[in-house]
């Protein structure tokens, strides 16, 4: 429609006059100048940020040796069978303190500390962890005592208990493994009245314009815990750091201690001690023939210091209030030690496995047309993909579930669109909530008092994304009750049930709160502070959100269900049995692809695997090569999402042309290819609490120059993936574990393992990745258009042979949707071969009731690796007679012209049942 | 094109009703013969297996070949007849996977999918002959355009001799009678001093009466009740010196640094902002700029209201560059039209109408005769010099001057140049705009129009598909071909025949 100069009217010639507009643009790029320039000078503002010295908790017990003071009365000691109790006394204060240990069945003790009397410090409510496992003790048994110690063993577990002063040994199978104030740095600041003369910092303290009242003054605790002879520990996520955890008293940014405080932290930086979205206080310390695990389960403000001699690695834990409750993890490896603390802090749940395909989003698809244009845009270029994201520009002026009905306006016809092709969509629902009466949300929220509480007791009002929010108290189970209820079909207009959610800025994010987040004398319910229980409110958020959703599913399907799939970004010891989370905010750089790995590795060794970093990088704008990179490396994150900033230039997988389209889709059909293992590796997860990926020492580990590898990593204990993460890479050095059989996962050639890493070629077209010999693993190998799409299609195994030519394996498969699996409506086999003999045999667990489910789907292929080669070739005997004559081929038809395999085509074996197939030489 | 598919798919016809393979391309048929019980992969690592192996629905062949009619292949290709619509080659993941991708749901098994080629192709037969009749018509169109273009070019070309002497001649003329104006006015002026000075006298005399009762009240209002334009300037500019001020010295409110921390996150001032909040600063802050605009190009002062006739408008002038617009500070009691000074005004007023007409002339040879623009085959874009077009999305406006600029607004108050007139691609397809306002860190922002064929122009789809590169997609009827619509002739004619084939080919089936 032409602006038809004739015809308009003088008053809008007068408003679109040229200079007019010249000036109004420049006064209007004047403005953005002025307020882009110094927000951009620096990313993560590291002043806007606390350091332990300008946190009077931290600085005040930071090296300070006041575990001394700290002494067991010994005619307190008492032993009731499972656990003993003392009291110590704080000599500086004449203070009494509760001690309490117990031993647990689930391979843990129990280190309790507490005032007493009781004066009601803040505990973590029972909720965040999993009911139940208080109750499966072990008893202790009393091996000596004398004047100074009582020792005590439970199992293979030995506890030395010093009483002048109080520490703790504990030591595994003979093997020192933990001790506790052996440096007295252990301090416990008791409940006080105000004295004249208190230290500054008691009572009262600023930061950047914000003042913490904090009527309870000083209450914070320290805890010294040393790992004796080792070198390596790991663990207390979020950051972006190294995997094996650096001294903090080094050179900057490493003199500062990690801190575990949730925060919305912009533009992180790729390197840094600094704490982000979500916090696990668990740490695993890794030695050859040990690995022992700690969870202090506290929900305060926590800085931990590591610091590395030659005889041990030594720790200190300062949390800004509640009580001592530390898990000590004696199970010996990490895979007892993870094991254990699931038992306390749940595993994961099982996904969807539609969440497991790969989700395209971005900040933001603008609207309807946009989410088709992207939809057909996976199909038109032969790239699956499962759920379209939509960010927070899809609602009505961030008034989350709500639709912007100009961008939106057919909500349900769109989804069902998507889903009529078996494809999902999220939409990003977030904790603040916009303070407008005539938002049902918040009316409903504000009439009902379900939101967040300032130091005076009216409605915390804070400002987010649509300005002046309130944020729920999601701590209070009624409100997350409340919350659950706003997701059903009839309350979330616009929804569906193939609609799913996102949480994001949980921590939780009040952009202008001090650090980006809450006051700390805000008030939840039960008249809690918000400094003693910050962690928790992004876990809480995601779990009422996720209970939404499986109301919802209840709803939908009242026989089986829906399990909720609902992406979080902050976390909390917990978290894995909501949701996932992500990494956040990263950025489009190499070193962030780099520090993705170690990330999620540590993720995985605290509980929580199921996490991805956004592909591509958040901020910025990746080139061909980052991308193609992140997308290989990023097939094998447990969760696999692309993602971009609002100002970033598009770049859905097929915009860096064909040859970057073509390699994204190899890699992203390479994810789909390996569902079947991936899902399987859930299962493992939801059962007993094991990661998906894996630092190589956990599965080498007595292979000491393994400890700190975080430049490969393992897919389950079957892969080896080499990330490349650095541009214009033409060979890269891998390091093959000795002790195992490796074989190039394209080519399928059996590499040799060397002591030391080798020399690698690599093209663009894909990063080293390998199976292990030893184990079986299964595939689909028809790239579908969805997860969906692919549940009719067959299997293929591949066998890789060890030393012994032996492996083994297991394949799960259930409904993808539903909880009927946890009434036995799934099937778990194991494969094994074994003296030529490839046995299907059905899986039977303890805890888990067994699989009726049987599936008409059928195995395609069977790819041997490593088979010895016979001169005339195999023939495979399925069943004791019917007989097949095996084939010399490749691995995959990626790589066609390799044929280093030996395939069994069409043996037309059905999952679901019990069978041999014997392989013959002829 | 079409033509080559559509006589494929006649020979295919025949063809296929020998050949009972799933998925066969009928280009590729031959290699499906089945004789001596193999079948070779067709391209790619040379392999040969048994026949029976084809369609197994397990992958045999590199390339795919093996396997046409199931997804047994991670490169396969599904051919779909689609009988009575177009064929179509899908990717073998798409088959029996529960979509329906093929008109005639051949991809999936049978009953699965409901066969919709006929309706496709009806509808689609039933828009050739629409496409057909509106292509006519646009040729005509093209052809006035390459004849408006060349009338516009005559003109400046007749024009373009002459045109200094005529403005200076013009502008003599104006000055005279602009002289005139003012003398009458000095006039008018003085007389209405007179009559304003005694007024004045018994109003202030009055008001001193009244002033003593309303002083207190006043006060305790606060507000001034500026009653004329000045006072509430000086409020105004007031208010901006606080504002100024206490953005360096004060302290931030929570609002205020709330609205930063959102901005880090989309270098955007508004991110967090309540609507329409900055939008009023902005309005404010420059609503100064409209007594700045300047004379320099033929800023006529005149003497009338804003509602009688504030712009003059020429033919085909439609540039905005020019703006006339009645300034209020002038306003006074209108004079009688037929008084000696209203009839100067008038032949003032006419005279500098003129002027601009001639200055606006110049302008055009300027830009259209004298600079080495391409305006395509025949001139033909000529015909839209001086237009603009606009595209109106959902919370952007993009607008396009031809041979000029284009630029993106929201709402009244922000406009944005996301590129200078930069040229045609060579098959005149194609616009670009460069060079446009900087955009932080990309660079300066530019706009990229794809011109169409269309009954007229219509400026759509304007986007900004990455960050500061804007598109937008553009009909007119001067890039109309013949050959398009022979080409579209010519669809229809096959469409026809074919039609007929596909009937007579499912009566045969029938029977």
């Amino acid at each position: 429609s032409a602006t038809d100069y004739k015809s308009a009217s003088p008053n809008l010639i007068l408003l679109l006059g040229f200079t007019e507009r010249a000036m109004r643009a420049a006064i209007a790029s004047l403005l953005l100048v002025v307020l882009a320039i110094p927000q951009h000078a620096a990313a993560f503002k590291e002043n806007e940020f606390k350091k332990c010295a300008q946190t009077s908790f931290c600085s005040r017990n930071r090296n300070v040796h006041q575990g001394a003071n700290f002494d067991v009365v010994p005619a307190s000691i008492v032993l009731n069978t499972a656990t003993i109790t003392g009291t110590l006394l704080n000599k500086a204060f004449g203070k009494h303190l509760q001690l309490t240990v117990t031993s647990h069945a689930d391979g843990f003790v129990r280190v309790l500390v507490d005032e007493s009397p009781s004066v009601g410090r803040y505990q973590v409510p029972s909720d965040v962890l999993v009911s139940g496992w208080e109750n499966k003790k072990q008893g202790f048994k009393e091996e000596s005592r004398t004047s100074a110690a009582i020792t005590l063993s439970t199992g293979e577990t030995k506890v030395v208990l010093h009483f002048q002063p109080f520490s703790l040994a504990i030591s595994v199978k003979g093997v020192a493994a933990l001790q506790i104030n052996s440096r007295n740095l252990f301090n416990f600041e008791h409940r006080r009245q105000k004295q004249e003369d208190d230290p500054a910092g008691y009572w009262e303290e600023s930061w950047m314009g914000h003042t913490d009242s904090k009527p309870k003054g000083p209450e914070a605790i320290s805890l010294d815990l040393v790992f004796p002879s080792f070198q390596h520990v790991y663990g207390i996520p979020e950051r972006a750091t190294s995997l094996s955890l650096r001294s903090t008293n080094g050179a900057a940014p490493y003199g500062e201690p990690y801190r575990l405080y949730n925060l919305d932290v912009f533009e992180y930086l790729d390197d840094h001690p600094f704490g982000l979205y979500g916090s696990i206080p668990v740490m695993l310390a890794h030695k050859k023939g040990l690995t022992v695990g700690v969870f202090w389960l506290n929900a305060a403000e926590m800085f931990v210091d590591v610091v590395k001699t030659r005889s041990e690695v030594g720790t200190q834990w300062i949390a800004e209030s509640g009580i001592v409750d530390l898990f000590v993890f004696t199970g010996g490896s990490a895979p007892a030690v993870l094991s254990s603390y699931a038992r306390v802090a749940g595993t994961t749940a099982l996904p969807q496995l539609f969440s497991l395909g790969y989700h395209q989003c971005r900040w933001n698809y603008k609207d309807e047309a946009d989410v088709k244009m992207v939809d057909s845009g996976f199909d038109s270029h032969e790239i699956p993909y499962d759920v379209l994201w939509l960010d927070i520009e899809h609602t009505n002026g961030k008034r989350y579930l709500t639709w912007d009905s100009s961008l939106f306006p057919r909500p349900v016809e769109m989804q069902e669109d998507l889903a009529s092709r078996g494809r999902q969509m999220v939409t990003i629902v977030d904790p603040h909530v916009k303070r407008d009466s005539s938002y049902y949300i918040f009316s409903e929220a504000e009439t009902a008092g379900h939101f967040v509480k300032n130091k005076h007791g009216s409605d915390f009002d804070g400002w987010c994304w649509p300005g002046s929010s309130s944020y729920l108290d999601v701590t209070s189970p009624v409100v997350r009750d409340w919350w659950a209820q706003q997701f059903t079909l009839d309350k979330y207009k616009g929804s569906t049930k193939h609609l799913y959610i996102w949480n994001d800025m949980n921590e939780p994010s009040v952009f202008n709160g001090p650090e980006i987040t809450m006051q700390k004398d805000n008030l939840h319910y039960g008249n809690v502070e918000h400094r003693d229980n910050h962690n928790l409110f992004g876990i809480y958020y995601h779990m009422g959100t996720a209970e939404g959703l499986k109301l919802r599913g209840s709803q939908v399907d009242p026989e089986n269900g829906d399990r909720p799939f609902v992406l979080s970004r902050a976390f909390f010891s917990g978290t894995q049995r909501v949701g996932p989370i992500w990494t956040g905010d990263n950025a489009a750089q190499w070193s962030h692809l780099k520090v993705s790995v170690p990330m999620l590795l540590t993720l995985g060794l605290t509980g929580l695997p199921y996490s991805g970093a956004d592909v591509g990088g958040f901020f910025g704008n990746p080139d061909a090569e980052l991308m193609t990179r992140w997308y290989q490396v990023g097939i094998y994150y447990p969760f696999f999402r692309g993602h971009a900033h609002l100002e970033t230039q598009r770049r859905e997988p097929w915009l860096f042309g064909e040859d970057t389209t073509a390699r994204i889709r190899t890699a992203v059909r390479g994810r789909y290819t390996l569902l079947p293992y991936i899902y399987t590796l859930f299962r493992f997860a939801n059962t007993s609490g094991l990661p998906i990926l894996r630092p190589l020492w956990y599965e080498f580990p007595d292979n000491e120059d393994l400890f700190a590898v975080e430049e490969e990593f393992m897919v389950g204990s079957a892969m080896l993936v080499k990330p490349i993460v650095a541009p214009g890479v033409s060979s890269v050095d891998v390091t093959l574990p000795a002790g195992a059989r490796w074989y190039d996962a394209l080519s399928g050639a059996m590499v040799p393992p060397k002591t030391r890493s080798q020399r690698v070629q690599v093209t663009m077209d894909a990063i080293p990745v390998y199976y292990r010999g030893g184990n079986i693993v299964p595939l689909r190998e028809r790239p579908r258009r969805s997860s969906v799409a692919q549940a009719a299609d067959p299997y293929t195994l591949v066998v890789a042979l060890d030393d012994k030519g032996e492996a083994s394996g297991s394949l799960y498969v259930d409904d993808g949707r539903s909880f009927a699996f946890q009434q036995g409506q799934y099937l778990h086999r194991d494969f094994t071969f074994k003296s030529l003999k490839l046995t299907s045999t059905v899986r039977l667990e303890s805890g888990v009731p067994n699989g009726t489910l049987t599936v008409p789907t059928t195995i395609e292929r069977v790819v041997f690796l490593g088979l010895p080669s016979s001169k005339r070739g195999y023939k495979a005997l399925i069943g004791g007679k019917h007989a097949v004559q095996l084939e010399t081929g490749p691995l995959t038809m990626l790589a066609p012209q390799h044929e280093n395999a030996v395939v069994l085509r069409k043996p037309g074996l059905q999952v679901s049942y019990d069978w041999q197939v014997e392989i013959v030489a002829l | 094109m079409q033509a080559l598919f559509l006589l494929t798919l006649l020979a295919s016809l025949v063809l296929a009703h020998g050949n009972s393979l799933r998925g066969v391309n009928p280009d590729l048929a031959s290699h499906y013969s089945g004789h001596g019980g193999t079948f070779t992969c067709i391209s790619g690592i040379p392999k040969t297996i048994p026949f029976a192996r084809v369609n197994d629905d397990y992958c045999d062949c590199p390339d795919g070949s093996d396997e046409p009619g199931t997804s047994a292949c991670h490169n396969g290709r599904f051919y779909c007849r689609n009988l009575g619509h177009e064929p179509r080659l899908l990717a073998s993941a798409f088959v029996d996977d529960g979509v329906c991708d093929c008109c005639d749901g051949a991809d999936e098994t049978k009953g699965k999918c409901q066969n919709t080629c006929l309706q496709a192709a009806a509808v689609r037969k039933e828009a050739l002959r629409g496409k057909i009749q509106l292509h006519e018509h646009m040729l005509k169109t093209k052809n006035d355009y390459v004849e408006r273009a060349r009338a516009f070019k005559e003109e400046l070309q007749l024009k373009a001799p002459t045109i200094e002497e005529d403005i200076a001649r013009q502008q003599a003329e104006v000055q005279n009678l602009n002289a005139e104006v003012t003398r009458l006015e000095e006039e008018e002026a003085a007389r209405q001093a007179e009559i304003a000075a005694a007024n004045q006298a018994a109003e202030e005399a009055r008001r001193a009466e009244e002033a003593q009762q309303t002083a207190v009240q006043a006060e305790e209002s606060g507000s001034g009740q500026g009653e004329d334009a000045e006072s509430a300037n000086t409020v105004d500019s007031h208010a901006e010196e606080v504002r100024g001020e206490s953005q360096g010295e004060r302290e931030e409110t929570p609002e205020e640094r709330g609205r930063r921390i959102a901005s880090q996150w989309t270098n955007d001032p508004e991110a967090a902002a309540v609507e329409g909040q900055t939008e009023e600063h902005l309005n404010a802050d420059d609503s100064g700029g409209d007594d700045d605009d300047g004379d320099e190009e033929g800023h006529y002062d005149g003497t009338m209201d804003d509602d009688t006739e504030g712009h003059f408008d020429y033919p085909d002038a439609g540039a905005e560059h020019t703006e006339y617009h009645a300034e209020g500070h002038h306003r006074q009691q209108r004079p009688d039209p037929s008084s000696p000074l209203g009839l100067a005004r008038t032949a003032a007023f006419t005279a500098a109408r003129q002027l601009q007409q001639l200055q606006k002339d110049r302008e055009n040879i300027g830009t259209f005769l004298n600079r080495p623009i391409d305006f395509g085959p025949d001139d033909i874009f000529l015909a839209l010099a001086n237009k603009c077009f606009s595209s109106y999305q959902t919370r952007w406006t993009y607008e396009v001057c031809m041979f000029d600029k284009a630029v993106q607004k929201e709402g009244h108050s922000n406009s944005v140049t996301v590129g200078r007139w930069y040229g045609f691609s060579e098959d005149y397809k194609v616009m670009y705009f460069s060079g446009g306002d900087e955009c932080w860190n990309v660079g300066p922002r530019s706009m990229t129009v794809y011109l169409s064929c269309g009954l007229d122009e219509r400026l759509s789809d304007g986007e900004e598909p990455s960050t500061c590169a804007y598109s937008a997609k553009m009909t007119t009827p001067a890039v109309c071909t013949q050959a398009e619509l022979e080409e579209l002739q010519q669809q229809m004619v096959n469409l026809e025949a074919f039609e007929n084939e596909v009937r007579a080919q499912i009566m045969k089936d029938e029977l």
